[in-house]
């Protein structure tokens, strides 16, 4: 991690700032780095960055995972310029698949709150993605199982759900 | 409308800054246009900016008195962007424009109204700064009646001589008229004229774009293209053949269009499109802003999810501000790392905590989500699956699932044929339009409509542009004329496979009920000669 960031300072030349994870972990980056976030974004450009930013949301581990994304996506939103930083577009395709394949959960939906939070978009989808394919096919208690959600329902409710869809069947 | 009363930072942003409505964005509300006077919106934001509006960027928001009023107030507007302006024509836009002569950026997009009469060229003269020019239609068409000057507009473009960069969309101008362009915007970097099929890219004009930076070609991939993709139309009986059958489609057109019809179909896309699409094609245009301008974000590279929030405000506002995380203003008591939910969420699990949830490493992440990450999930899904699946999983979901109508302004209900025997599709349907609150803007059905659900879903969605019917086997002649006449805004029409569907004039009852249709498909399930007739009153 601190060889990323410390190979962002070289050629991403800008300011650095620093975000501050939840459990005190620090990851320096560059602006244009950071900036992918749109939350970063915003406090940005209203100077509000100057003692780092705190992500009381977002634990080191994860904050160390959209570190890296952003460090690796830097190169498409800089574009242009130098493209000895941005990573080739098949690069970035492989990275992101890997990336997003070995995530389980909970720190699939760890990392969907974040990218969520932080509002990164490209993130947000890439992951929003990956739980759609995971859910696609099941039943709701075959999705209950897989993503160990309670089923918070009460009897009546189940009931009037099984009323309310009761159309589905009834052809 | 809602953003200003959202919570604390977002009610003293709207209060304290007045350069707030130096950019006034109204694009991705096309849904409130016809519950909302969107032009008198519009009109209050001009006001508020006291003439210091730079930027406005309208989506069924503006027509040229609006224009006009905005040339008077903000005489300095560097940005201006209209999406589905229908109301402006061209004489009065080659009026208004004279107002703007600082404008640097100008888009027109499905502004169908606009193109003719020399307007350009009243651009190009009144805006001598202009830099960033984009002119998007929705499909290419290929004109074909003599008099037409395919080339009129490009000559027009040809005076914009500062432009840097430039999107011709489905243009129809040819050869002559790209040469005129390259000859005379000798600063282009960066040229974008994807389906502009009437242009050959021949040597001369791979020499002459040599200098392009940025160059993107009649047949590229429309992958990254931010708005719905339309087949082109190439008229008369080609027109008839193209849409008869996609896989028997040869020469160089076999690709583009494969990779054009997969887009088409590929529901992720529209998910994350058409309503969606709308934003995520704000985030892409972002980043091409940002590719033309390195370094330089003039404007945010995505405000899109602030907008996404603020239709939830409108739609749920308790859930969504309880969810909504405060943009400038981290909480500032730090979470306990690895056992506490995260701010955003504790609403919600406030109210639960009641039924005794186990805490640690079985948390319920996926049920805990904010409404709008799981949203952000359910788009990706289509519209059976959430409400088979998982729209029946838990409380939140089922709530994402059943009380945001945006979810469900375009329906899709295709790619289940195989249920249609075990289930009601058509019943599943009518609850799909109902959820969508008056809000659906495209209906695609397989084996999923009958009459019955046409009249349901023209009394509930009389906004519906999109209209898809594929095996719809019990939609007779004279139910469809009868239903078709409640779609009066409808653009884009297919009836694929429906068999019963086809004669006792019922096109042109079709041709008379939607003026507005631009796309019609009409496919069999085998092979036919037909004769024309019919789709002369596809425009």
């Amino acid at each position: 991690m601190a060889a990323a960031a410390a190979e962002a300072t070289i050629d991403g030349g800008g300011k650095m700032i620093i975000l501050i994870s939840a459990d005190g972990k620090r990851f320096e980056v560059t602006e244009a780095v950071a900036s992918q976030s749109q939350l970063i974004s915003n406090m940005i450009e209203d100077d509000c960055t100057e003692n780092g930013v705190r992500l009381p949301n977002v634990d080191g581990d994860i904050l160390t995972m959209v570190v890296d994304y952003c460090n690796m996506h830097a190169g498409d939103a800089a574009a242009d310029g130098d493209t000895t930083k941005a990573s080739s577009t098949e690069e970035l395709k492989k990275f992101d698949a890997e990336l997003v394949q070995a995530l389980e959960n909970p720190v699939l939906f760890k990392l969907i709150l974040a990218a969520n939070f932080l509002n990164i978009k490209s993130l947000l989808d890439m992951t929003c993605q990956r739980v759609a394919d995971m859910m696609s096919g099941k039943t709701p208690e075959q999705m209950r199982e897989t993503f160990s959600i309670e089923n918070d329902f009460t009897p009546e409710e189940e009931a009037a759900i099984r009323q309310e869809n009761a159309w589905a069947f009834d052809d | 409308m809602g953003a200003g009363q959202v919570c604390r930072a977002w009610r003293r942003a709207a209060r304290d800054e007045p350069e707030l409505w130096r950019r006034i964005d109204m694009l991705n509300h096309a849904e409130l246009s016809f519950e909302l006077n969107l032009f008198g919106m519009a009109q209050a934001a001009v006001r508020r900016s006291e003439g210091q509006c730079e930027a406005f960027w309208g989506e069924y928001a503006a027509d040229e008195d609006l224009l006009h009023f905005l040339g008077d107030r903000a005489p300095c507007l560097k940005s201006l962007r209209l999406m589905s302006c229908f109301d402006i024509l061209d004489e009065g836009f080659s009026a208004a424009v004279k107002k703007f002569p600082l404008l640097e950026e100008l888009e027109l997009t499905l502004c169908d109204n606009l193109g003719e009469n020399d307007v350009f060229k009243a651009v190009g003269k009144a805006c001598p700064q202009l830099k960033r020019f984009r002119l998007s239609k929705r499909c290419f068409y290929n004109y074909k009646h003599s008099g037409y000057n395919k080339d009129e507009q490009a000559l027009g473009i040809a005076t914009m001589h500062e432009l840097r960069s430039l999107q011709l969309f489905a243009n129809n101008l040819s050869n002559e008229g790209l040469t005129a362009i390259l000859d005379n915007c000798l600063f282009l970097e960066s040229l974008d004229i994807r389906h502009c099929f009437n242009v050959s890219m021949d040597d001369t004009l791979r020499a002459k774009c040599a200098r392009i930076k940025t160059l993107r070609l009649p047949y590229d991939s429309t992958d990254d293209y931010d708005f719905q993709v339309h087949k082109p139309i190439w008229s008369g009986a080609d027109f008839f053949s193209d849409s008869d059958d996609d896989c028997v489609y040869g020469g160089p057109d076999y690709i583009l269009d494969s990779d054009e019809y997969d887009d088409y179909c590929d529901p992720y896309r529209y998910l994350d499109g058409v309503y969606e699409d709308e934003l995520d094609e704000e985030d892409r245009m972002m980043l091409k802003a940002m590719r033309i301008h390195p370094g330089k974000p003039d404007y945010p590279r995505s405000e899109l999810p602030d907008i996404l929030r603020v239709r939830e405000l409108r739609h749920a506002p308790h859930a969504a501000a309880l969810q909504n995380p405060i943009p400038h203003k981290p909480q500032p008591h730090p979470t306990i790392p690895s056992s506490s939910t995260t701010t955003t969420t504790s609403g919600r699990r406030r109210s639960r905590r009641g039924r005794g949830r186990k805490e640690g490493d079985a948390r319920d992440w996926a049920g805990g989500l904010p409404l709008d990450a799981i949203l952000a999930i359910f788009h990706k899904l289509d519209h059976i699956e959430i409400l088979m699946g998982a729209g029946q999983v838990c409380r939140s979901w089922r709530r994402a699932a059943r009380d945001e109508p945006q979810l469900w302004r375009r329906i899709d209900m295709r790619g289940h044929a195989d249920l249609s025997f075990e289930l009601n599709l058509f019943g599943m349907a009518q609850a799909a339009v109902r959820r969508s609150a008056g809000q659906c803007e495209a209906f695609w059905g397989e084996y999923a409509a009958d009459e019955k659900l046409l009249h349901f879903l023209g009394e509930r969605a009389p906004s519906v542009k999109s209209l898809r019917l594929i095996s719809c086997y019990d939609i007779l002649n004279e139910g469809f004329s009868a239903a078709i006449k409640k779609f009066p805004l409808l653009e884009e029409l297919e009836l694929s496979l429906c068999s019963n569907i086809g004669e006792s004039n019922v096109f042109e009852v079709v041709g008379k009920a939607c003026p507005q249709l631009k796309r019609f498909r009409f496919s069999k399930d085998c092979f036919y000669s037909f004769e024309d007739s019919e789709y002369e009153m596809d425009e």
